[in-house]
């Protein structure tokens, strides 16, 4: 083989071009964020996941007979509200009810449907919004409205799924702001909604 | 109060008559006021309808809770409940009375 022939370039070299080259084909975010989520977030995440699982299995088995363990399940249809008022005498009942041969289906389908119509009252419908709006509003905010603002800014190239940089020009600043907007105005709703929110069945003073 | 009697309870209405005239007898946990209106109404009270109607109530202050004998608790009428119970039974009575007099001026003879 002559000297001068080109060699192919090696694996490793390969590899450290194609990330030199992520900055700009990605934009200049997506090695840090790559970064915080597998160094960060999913070791985190993950590790949280199994601690709630180990703690809850042992916290099933630490009661002993299947009338206990089926109580525990029936009470949690309840809201922890309801629960901490109630729980103990209700489980006082529901084992009166299963000792006595009354514990079938119908038991816990009574149980179920007055618990879920407890959630309710206890403001469920407000609390799920409060959630949603929590939760979306995130996307609006962040990716859709100030990280497109920064390339714009910064002069990145890559457009990836950002909404606002596929407009023209004139539209771009104004759908990025419109976007920072929306996703504060969720938010906002969203903390106000849970911040209106007490727990369910908390003991309230008897009229006498 | 309410200006109808036991207003507000929605599907809970019939089980609170049940509860509250059980308690009108004197204060019961709730196994005994299942087994009480079983005796005297020939309905059988499910946990979850007998607690969601008992927490109704303790809300309304119709009943209150009474010290715990051990992991039961008590509950018993108060003069709010029982003035309560006393208006809707009365209602209730007009109308049977109505609807008995009737049946007799022109069925029983059928």
């Amino acid at each position: 083989m002559s000297p001068h022939t080109p060699q192919p370039p090696s694996a490793r070299a390969e590899l450290a071009a194609a990330v030199h080259a992520l900055p700009e084909r990605m934009g200049w975010w997506f090695i840090p964020a790559s970064l915080l989520f597998w160094t960060v977030l999913w070791p985190v995440g993950f590790l949280a996941a199994a601690v709630w699982l180990v703690a809850r299995s042992r916290r099933l088995r630490r009661l002993q007979t299947p009338v206990d363990r089926r109580i525990a399940r029936l009470l949690r249809w309840y809201p922890a509200g309801w629960r901490e008022r109630y729980g103990d005498e209700f489980a006082a009942l529901l084992r009166d009810t299963i000792e006595d041969g009354r514990g079938g289906l119908r038991l816990s389908l009574d149980v179920a449907r007055a618990g879920l119509a407890a959630r309710a009252e206890n403001g469920g419908r407000q609390r799920m919004l409060a959630g949603v709006f929590l939760t979306v509003g995130w996307i609006p905010l962040f990716p859709q409205g100030i990280v497109p603002l920064v390339m714009q800014l910064t002069g990145v190239p890559s457009r990836s799924w950002f909404l606002a940089l596929y407009l023209p020009q004139p539209l771009q600043w104004l759908t990025a702001a419109a976007m920072v907007a929306l996703g504060l105005a969720l938010l906002a709703a969203g903390v106000r909604m849970a911040g209106g929110l007490t727990p369910a069945g908390r003991r309230q003073a008897p009229v006498r | 109060m309410s200006s109808e009697p036991l207003g507000g309870l929605g599907r809970y209405a019939g089980p609170a008559t049940l509860i509250l005239s059980s308690l009108a007898g004197g204060s019961k946990h709730g196994y005994a006021l299942t087994r009480d209106i079983e005796q005297f109404a020939g309905v059988t009270l499910q946990p979850g309808t007998l607690y969601g109607a008992l927490s109704r109530l303790e809300r309304q202050g119709a009943i209150e809770a009474l010290e715990g004998e051990g992991r039961r608790r008590p509950y018993c009428l108060t003069q709010r409940g029982a003035a309560e119970l006393q208006e809707h039974l009365g209602a209730q009575r007009r109308v049977a009375d109505v609807g008995l007099k009737r049946l007799d001026a022109r069925w029983s003879a059928a």
